[in-house]
């Protein structure tokens, strides 16, 4: 069964947004994903969890758009982290050697605790 | 896009021939042909125009290649991410999105072995030509596109390319898989 494409981004709680994908991403829909992202940003966040759970196929160009973002060093940095990933779908990030760039939780609420503990460690230092 | 499949059946010489009929949403037919060898094996092909919206119906070509030769479900998420990037980078480097053109797909897929040709008639480029990519440092550097080769390479275990005797371009994508 095919799932229509959507891409939902919702806040998860103050600081933290949810974006939820669905469906296949690639070229032909990558942009609306950017879309969404950018809109998330123009609202001050900089933390996201991206849920994948209803994601059935994803492109080097759509996880393109958030590798776009990576940036560890910057000033402001953006963190996403990815949830309820489909089992193809991560073992191929492994396997491409996206493991040790991309963050991974196996729940929303984990993805979250991820994400306040990388702003406690920002400010920390 | 909607894709509406209709089909039509051949059986000759103990091979079984299918014609599938997707209609996009501009109710252009996109034609697949599947040719079953027997025991295990199938042939099938697909061709689509130069237009990003025509990924889908290859993604779902290859899921009826699958369902008709089924193999490992993790295999077969790779063999199909390896085509339609094959598919995708033609659209965008090959050609360049909205020119005119087509790209072919043809699959061999047995109890042991999946093949495939992506074939088209744009600019001829070896992708397996370019260096192989430190993908953490190319994301450091701020480069978050160009995976699709460094992918294809990855996921397949075989990576070829030629020009045939048309003139087309020929990406050529082989891995042993497990039937099921």
């Amino acid at each position: 069964m095919t799932i229509p494409f959507k891409v939902v981004a919702a806040e998860y709680e103050p600081w933290i947004w949810e974006l939820k994908l669905e469906g296949s991403i690639d070229m032909s829909n990558y942009a609306k994903v950017d879309e969404a992202l950018k809109g998330v940003f123009e609202r001050g966040a900089s933390l996201v969890i991206v849920n994948l759970q209803r994601v059935q196929y994803i492109s080097s160009t759509g996880f393109g758009c958030f590798l776009g973002y990576y940036n560890p060093a910057a000033k402001e940095p953006k963190w996403f982290v990815f949830t309820q990933v489909p089992p193809a779908v991560k073992r191929v990030f492994h396997s491409l050697g996206l493991g040790g760039i991309l963050e991974f939780a196996e729940s929303p609420a984990a993805a979250a605790a991820l994400l306040r503990q990388k702003v406690r460690k920002s400010l920390a230092r | 896009m909607e894709l509406a499949l209709s089909r039509g059946m051949n059986e000759t010489c103990g091979t079984t021939t299918r014609r599938f009929l997707m209609k996009g949403s501009a109710g252009r037919p996109i034609e697949m042909v599947t040719q079953k060898r027997p025991p295990f094996g199938l042939s099938a092909s697909i061709l689509v125009g130069n237009e990003a919206r025509y990924l889908g119906a290859v993604r779902r070509f290859m899921h009826l290649v699958i369902e008709e030769c089924p193999i490992r479900p993790e295999e077969a998420y790779v063999v199909t991410l390896a085509v339609d990037e094959a598919v995708a980078n033609v659209m965008e480097h090959g050609y360049g999105m909205g020119k005119p053109g087509f790209v072919r797909v043809e699959i061999e897929i047995d109890d042991r072995e999946f093949k495939a040709v992506v074939s088209d008639r744009g600019t001829y480029f070896d992708p397996t030509a370019l260096p192989p990519l430190d993908v953490q440092a190319h994301v450091q550097n701020g480069r978050s596109r160009g995976l699709g080769v460094f992918m294809i390479r990855k996921l397949m275990e075989q990576v070829e390319y030629r020009v045939n005797e048309d003139g087309e371009n020929e990406l050529v994508l082989q891995k042993q898989v497990e039937r099921v």
